[in-house]
């Protein structure tokens, strides 16, 4: 009997590739395991790869902290109470060389989740190998390195969007001439779709990205060939089955059309291929009964596979509540263990195929998202369509409305809007853990000082300048980032002298309109303010998470309150001082990524300097059960955790006002 | 008393006169009362022409001469509610660290001509605690006049997609005595548009004999703002006392 399975949409391995890269599918290539890890300092790091290497992954992830992603040392004021929350902390060659320990770098293949300062990062890894003997041309694994999505979505950038990009295509060549084993670009759906968007826009806009990339390469003078067969993909496992599994498929299959019936690759090339990793989706995790997500997990690990994926994470159940404790990243892997060996889905490949309701919902998927792209093609491409703000209009759009149907219950939420239960407990692994963070920034900004302290002043000066000097002529950076770090210059001082030469990035479109829900029109209509009490809207850290504070400032004017939102990114002593300039009657904080406790003690602080202890300080945002009880003591009046009603947030606003 | 806590006390005061009414002459002692008062520029153009951006890089040039700045920023208050959203100063956060600089936003609070209530009362009360004061309207309405008699010196942005028509309907060009053109990103006939005001700012006479002057910058990339400010603003102000 054969098993050639036919679909409509197109076989596995026959372009477009609809339904998978391989004709065997998964019987001639298993898909890779690869567990996203990072917290702490270095070493914290190591032991983790370590484990999940003994464990049975099959290739690392690594994850940084919100400071090294936004190419800032740990000692920069901006990053306090966030080094190495929520991922490592690298400030140095010698950070890089400490996580890697012990570990053969010309043996495993290593991703890097890392996107703005990624050239600098993955120069300090490319140093680390040649200080082993090991050659560029020897390495595997991959940098995400996909800016575009960035300004998209995620938020993680410093650059102007040129200067991004133009790093991008750095990279892109570099790895086309020295590292033919490297992927140089993950181009990512993830965060868009975790920001909000729909399945449709996930695949179009990360495919629009896709071709921006191609393009700006051509233009660079690469041929196709040399640098077509190295850009792989990133998606989203969301939780609707049928809709998902379509997505990878609908994606593999448009990306293979767009390079051929687009650029003109021929059918025979690999540079048609959609290669993608695949992770669960985080969005879909709950707070509430959190083991839940194990299940969670395991069906859109499901999903990666039938989608037809090449490597896949799986979200570790308790990282809505901090970063992955050891014995649920373990239970992550066991999860894509157990379903690759245990039940039989790698003997197939394309399992869907001829399923009616699959290949239909494939085929309308490919057409909506190749509409979308042509939609983004005559605004002039993805950049383009990016600085008119066009895709994150859309996307704001749909995360509206997914927000509104969760919450008339028209989405699911099995212990949120169905079945909840009452009783939270915190599981003690977690608040063990949390502890033990608090310790992270102090470390860190120690060994930083260290290495400040022996390394060659005058090598890493020397170094600095030639990297402005190569900025200036538009040279191809990455030797001159390979001799930088060498030096052990910090990525913070890179980065800054990249800043100097090319400017910083600016946010634009800072003041949308949003659209407000029926609970919100009757909770302003019911707390209507009688006096223009003024309120300081500001957001912690390095945290792009800012969708929830232009519904806040709409929704705090439509009560009566005069707003004042100093922007992202700002330290807490620039917020304490437009608190006390602006004269407000309360700040209200919100924190999403980094440590609540070192955000609103360094915040009561810096107020009580300046002697404003009388304003109101409120917070809002992701908190665990044990930070809550801090938080009183340092002075917080209130905390409205994340799902927080809108008229519970109005009332306590009308009572501060009344008083 | 540290410098924040100096400010504190400046952000009470204009509370004190912004929302309570109270007058200047009995909330500040005499020493400050003696205090020389600050030059007051006031800056005025229709929504998204640039005023917040071009403060922005005017305050870099002040502080670079080592003058103190406070800037009022006006922005709409909503009729309906009362509320407000004030963004202005989010253009010049660069400066939000700076002793140097204090900046604060204001609710029109059912002003007319894009101003806020309690404005000139306001400008007396800060311009005894700076070098200079910048205030900025809420540039909803054609009418900022108001504004003039309430500055030093007064500087308009026209919107750089009219024509002289334009310019010549709006009476408060005509009033100004520094034009700002900015040439925004994307612009291409800013030449154009600048000669155009040249044109227009010979045909304007004023009665102290103050010639309207014309600029033109990038309020993004701080080009051009060195000079406006030289050769506008402190030309204006050493005129003024002459």
């Amino acid at each position: 009997m054969t098993n050639r399975i036919f679909s409509i949409a197109g076989e596995p391995g026959i372009y477009p590739f609809t339904g998978g890269l391989y004709p065997e599918g998964y019987k001639s290539r298993r898909p890779t395991i690869r567990e996203f890890a990072g917290h702490g300092l270095a070493l914290d790091t190591n032991s983790r790869h370590l484990m999940l290497l003994k464990q049975g992954a099959t290739g690392l992830s690594t994850a940084f902290d919100l400071p090294t992603l936004m190419g800032r040392d740990s000692d920069d004021p901006l990053c306090e109470g966030q080094t190495g929350w929520d991922g490592v902390a690298v400030d140095t060659l010698y950070d890089m060389e400490g996580i890697f320990k012990g570990i053969p770098l010309d043996k495993t293949s290593v991703s890097m989740t890392i996107n703005a300062p990624a050239s600098v990062l993955w120069a300090m890894y490319i140093a680390m190998a040649q200080r082993r003997g090991i050659s560029p041309g020897q390495l595997s694994g991959t940098i995400q390195n996909d800016i575009l999505k960035e300004y998209l979505s995620q938020k993680e950038f410093f650059l102007p969007e040129e200067y991004g990009v133009k790093l991008v295509i750095d990279t892109i060549e570099y790895a086309a001439r020295n590292m033919p084993k490297w992927y140089p670009i993950s181009i990512s759906g993830y965060h868009t779709r975790e920001a909000g968007s729909t399945a449709v826009q996930e695949v179009a806009y990360t495919l629009s990205a896709g071709i921006e990339y191609v393009r700006k390469s051509i233009e660079r003078g690469l041929k196709i060939e040399e640098f077509g067969p190295r850009l792989s993909f990133f998606f989203d496992a969301h939780n609707n089955i049928v809709e998902e599994v379509s997505k990878l498929r609908a994606a593999r299959s448009l990306w293979a059309r767009i390079m051929h019936e687009r650029f003109g690759v021929p059918i025979s090339s690999k540079a048609l291929w959609c290669r993608m990793h695949v992770q669960t989706a985080g969005v879909t995790l709950t707070r509430q009964e959190p083991q839940n997500n194990i299940v969670r997990v395991a069906i859109q690990n499901l999903i990666c596979l039938l989608g037809g994926a090449q490597s896949m994470h799986n979200n570790s159940w308790d990282e809505v509540l901090c970063t992955p404790t050891e014995e649920a990243a373990k239970i992550a892997v066991r999860t894509q263990q157990i379903l690759q060996e245990e039940t039989g889905i790698c003997e197939y490949p394309d399992l869907v195929a001829g399923a009616y309701i699959f290949e239909r919902k494939t085929m309308e998927i490919e057409e909506a998202a190749e509409a979308e792209i042509d939609t983004i093609e005559n605004m002039g491409g993805m950049l383009a369509a990016l600085k008119a703000g066009y895709p994150q209009r859309m996307i704001r759009k749909s995360a509206f409305e997914y927000e509104s149907m969760v919450e008339r219950g028209d989405i699911t939420v099995i212990g949120v809007n169905k079945f909840s239960c009452d009783e939270n407990e915190e599981p003690i692994s977690v608040s063990e853990e949390l502890e033990k963070r608090m310790e992270f920034e102090a470390h860190q900004i120690e060994r930083l000082n260290r290495v400040r302290g022996w390394r060659n002043k005058f090598h890493v000066e020397k170094a600095l300048q030639e990297l402005r000097e190569a900025a200036q002529k538009d040279m191809n950076i990455m030797p001159y980032l390979v001799r930088a770090v060498s030096t052990y210059a910090s990525l913070g001082e890179i980065c800054s002298a990249f800043k100097e030469v090319w400017g910083e990035y600016k946010e634009r479109d800072l003041f949308g309109s949003y659209p407000h829900t029926s609970t919100m029109k009757e909770a302003v209509e019911k707390y209507r303010l009688q006096r223009p009490f003024r309120i300081l809207l500001a957001k912690g850290g390095l945290d792009g998470h800012d969708r929830i504070m232009h519904t806040l400032m709409e929704f705090y004017k439509d009560l009566g309150a005069e707003v004042i939102y100093p922007g992202l990114h700002c330290s807490m002593k620039e917020i304490a001082k437009r608190a006390v300039e602006e004269d407000v009657d309360m700040v209200g904080l919100s924190t999403h990524i980094g440590s609540p406790i070192v955000f609103f003690s360094r915040l009561s602080q810096y107020l009580r300097e300046a002697g404003s202890q009388d304003t109101v300080v409120i917070g809002g945002g992701v908190i665990r059960a044990r930070e809550l009880k801090a938080l009183s003591a340092l002075g917080v009046k209130k905390f409205f955790p994340v799902g927080s009603s809108f008229e519970d947030i109005a009332k306590f606003v009308y009572e501060e006002a009344s008083n | 008393m540290t410098v924040l806590e100096g400010k504190r006390r400046l952000a009470k005061l204009i509370t004190s006169v912004h929302t309570n009414k109270k007058k200047v002459k009995d909330l500040l002692n005499e020493k400050e009362l003696a205090r020389p008062p600050a030059h007051i520029v006031g800056i005025t153009g229709s929504t998204a022409s640039g005023k917040s951006t071009l403060i922005d890089k005017v305050i870099d040039v002040l502080r670079k001469d080592n003058f103190t700045v406070i800037v009022l920023a006006i922005d709409p208050t909503d009729e309906e509610s009362g509320g407000a959203i004030l963004g202005d100063t989010i253009r010049m956060r660069d400066h939000y660290i700076d002793e140097g600089v204090f900046l604060r936003s204001l609710g029109s609070r059912g002003a007319r001509a894009s101003l806020t209530v309690r404005l000139s009362e306001l400008i007396r009360l800060v311009s005894r605690f700076s070098d200079f004061v910048i205030v900025e309207t809420t540039g909803a309405a054609q009418a900022d006049i108001a504004l003039k008699k309430c500055v030093d010196t007064f500087i308009t942005l026209p919107d750089t997609r009219g024509d002289a028509i334009n310019l010549l309907k709006a009476g408060h060009h005509r009033r100004a005595h520094i034009l700002v053109v900015n040439a925004r990103e994307g612009m291409h006939d800013d030449e154009r548009y600048f000669a155009l005001a040249k044109d227009f700012a010979r045909t304007v006479t004023s009665k102290d004999g103050w010639e309207l002057a014309v600029f033109r910058v990038n309020a993004g990339n701080g080009e051009g703002i060195e000079e406006l400010v030289r050769a506008g603003i402190y030309k204006h102000k050493d005129f003024r006392r002459s």
